[in-house]
């Protein structure tokens, strides 16, 4: 069985402890991207990500040559005015970063539409107001059916790749929130299920055991399918046409928000198209 | 080439104005979105064309213009923007500090310059002009539209050598628009017109300034001193009749502003830019079946028959069959 990969803060002495797990560590400040990456993959681990988020927009952020062949997560507020990105494009496009923009925005997503055109990938971040349904469908229908070839815009274009008629789609990896993909740590290497909870301080271990040992917990095993609670709850998501492609995640931060329903089912038309044409053109592979 | 109207709203009001009847019929904020933008460049990237050409009204009064240029020339696209010049102090600081830092072979201006004496403007009119040939000179070509038959081009001599402009003369006949009166060229009086270019020929040798005819020009009204002169001097001449590809903000399209009024598409009922030239011709094509040129020997002429001349612009034929029928394309 896969372990899961661990989603834990810059701290070497906690990183030093980590066995074999795959890492995705949050920094604080940019100059640690290079010397969080450097710290882990000197030691043998694999660096699936580097996670920062920062409150200037990304035309604000001095991209670094020496960023170059790390995988970052960029979370940031806004992309700017385009004039004050344009000369940064190529130099992000060479990355492997992905720029992470809040949904309820709705100039984020036009931002998404332009800076995928221009081959970076972005994903949109669900909060806790409500986006623009009907111009989040519009970017979705492009994510999915774009006429031209253009980088991914997540959660869609992964939802397209990976659904599938008889599963449930979870989308959750995208934001290194999926219980049972993905452990939280804080700095003291106490284990949470989800970023929300290692927030909330609901912990479900003290530590990480060892390799050897997996994590088999009461709070672990419920933790992961704790989705089952909306319908348990007679909560709004049960009755949710686009429930199989959404899991209440399109609703802000799973409750249910007007619109999302008449979203996720609208998503779920599009790619069960896309899947019946089987396209491979447009959307693309992720391959960062 | 497509055209993209960045917006319909515009600075000037020229007496020949073609694109007069569209700014009428558009609401003053009528300016392009960013996703129709991407959705005209994905368009255009898949049909394998990599010009762009945008205008207004004034495209630079696009609240987003230089970003809108910055992300065409990111996708690849070298672009024309066909400008009066006339923009705030502002907003020419702004266009000139990006412009002036990208190749003059990425994107080029070409300013529409009116006759100071000819076509009175207000002075601050002026001054923008002269204010943006200074600036942009170098990434400019004058362009010049004729709408009457004692033209002078000496002013725009000067300007190309005054504010160092490029050395090609983009010259324009001024067509009539279906709907509304405007100042044009009547076909009649296009002899005099192309004596006339072709009596400043001196200037056009002395200054290296290439004439650049665009659609309408008849071939026939050319005597072959007057061809091989023009053909010396650029390359080649235009004897056709588009069709243009002209697109509004809200992505409708008509095939040229002439012809605005009849045959408007949305872009979105098309697959590509050649889809949409193909409908556009079939139109013209089927107009000229009716009323072949704007002479009654273009039904029979043998450079119509090969292709070499178009028998003047399809504006001309409309205009003239309306005397006949109200509205000719209405049957097509
Ligand atoms: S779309 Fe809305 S109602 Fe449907 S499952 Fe998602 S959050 Fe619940
Ligand atoms: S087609 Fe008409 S306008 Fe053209 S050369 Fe022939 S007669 Fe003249
Ligand atoms: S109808 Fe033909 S000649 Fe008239 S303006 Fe359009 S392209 Fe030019």
């Amino acid at each position: 069985m896969k372990l899961p990969t661990l989603v834990c803060p810059y701290n070497r002495a906690l990183l030093e402890g980590i066995d074999r797990h795959d890492i995705v560590v949050r920094v604080e400040q940019l100059p640690d991207i290079t010397r969080a990456a450097h710290d882990i993959r000197s030691s043998g681990k694999n660096l699936i990500d580097v996670v920062i988020e920062v409150d200037q927009p990304l035309s604000d952020i001095p991209i670094q040559e020496d960023w170059h062949g790390i995988p970052i997560a960029l979370f940031t507020p806004e992309m700017g005015r385009f004039r004050d990105i344009a000369h940064q494009v190529p130099r992000i496009r060479d990355l492997r970063m992905h720029v992470y923009l809040p949904a309820e925005n709705p100039e984020n997503l036009t931002a998404c539409r332009i800076l995928s055109s221009l081959g970076i990938t972005c994903c949109l971040v669900f909060g806790t107001a409500e986006p623009d349904w009907t111009a989040l469908s519009d970017l979705m229908a492009y994510a999915v059916f774009g006429p031209v070839p253009h980088a991914p815009i997540e959660p869609f274009g992964y939802i397209a790749r990976q659904y599938s008629p008889d599963a449930y789609t979870l989308w959750g990896s995208v934001y290194y929130d999926e219980p049972g993909e993905f452990l939280h740590l804080d700095g003291d290497g106490r284990v949470a299920l989800s970023s929300a909870a290692l927030l909330s301080g609901s912990y479900i271990a003290d530590h990480i055991p060892p390799a050897s040992e997996p994590l088999d917990t009461e709070d672990y095993r419920q933790g992961i399918t704790a989705w089952r609670h909306l319908f348990l709850a007679d909560h709004p998501c049960r009755a949710c046409e686009g429930w199989r492609i959404c899991m209440g995640r399109f609703g802000a931060q799973g409750r249910h928000a007007p619109g999302c329903s008449r979203f996720a089912a609208d998503m779920l038309t599009e790619v069960e198209q896309y899947r019946t044409e089987n396209k491979t053109e447009p959307l693309q592979e992720d391959l960062s | 080439m497509a055209n993209l109207l960045l917006t319909t709203r515009c600075v000037r009001s020229c007496p020949y104005c073609f694109a007069r009847n569209e700014m009428a019929q558009s609401p003053q904020s009528d300016t392009v979105s960013w996703e129709n933008i991407i959705y005209l460049a994905d368009f255009l990237v898949r049909s394998g064309e990599h010009h762009i050409a945008l205008l207004g009204g004034e495209p630079t009064l696009h609240p987003h213009f230089v970003d809108i240029v910055l992300y065409l020339l990111e996708r690849g696209f070298h672009i024309t923007v066909f400008t009066s010049g006339v923009m705030s102090d502002e907003r020419l600081e702004d266009v000139a500090d990006h412009v002036t830092r990208i190749p003059p072979d990425r994107i080029q201006f070409v300013c529409n310059l009116n006759d100071p004496e000819q076509t009175p403007a207000p002075e601050g009119e002026l001054r923008r002009v002269e204010a943006f040939l200074t600036a942009l000179g170098p990434w400019t070509t004058p362009g010049f539209n004729i709408y009457r038959t004692d033209f002078s081009l000496d002013f725009i001599f000067h300007n190309i050598t005054r504010f160092g402009m490029q050395g090609l003369l983009r010259i324009g006949l001024a067509s009539p628009i279906s709907q509304q009166e405007n100042l044009y060229i009547k076909s009649e009086d296009m002899k005099n017109v192309i004596d006339r270019l072709y009596s400043y020929r001196a200037l056009f040798e002395k200054l290296h300034v290439k004439p650049n005819l665009d659609c309408g020009f008849p071939l026939c009204y050319f005597s072959d001193e007057q061809l091989g002169w023009f053909f010396r001097m650029s390359g080649g001449a235009n004897f056709g009749c588009g069709p243009a590809i002209d697109i509004k903000p809200n992505m409708d399209v008509y095939s040229c502003f002439p012809l605005s009024g009849i045959h408007k598409r949305s872009l979105f009922e098309f697959d590509s830019l050649q889809d949409v030239a193909a409908f556009y011709i079939d139109l013209h094509d089927r107009i000229r079946q009716d009323f072949p040129g704007v002479f009654a020997q273009c039904a029979t002429c043998t450079y119509r028959h090969d292709g070499r001349c178009s028998g003047g612009g399809v504006c001309h034929l409309l205009r003239d069959a309306a005397h006949e029928t109200p509205n000719p394309c209405m049957s097509l």
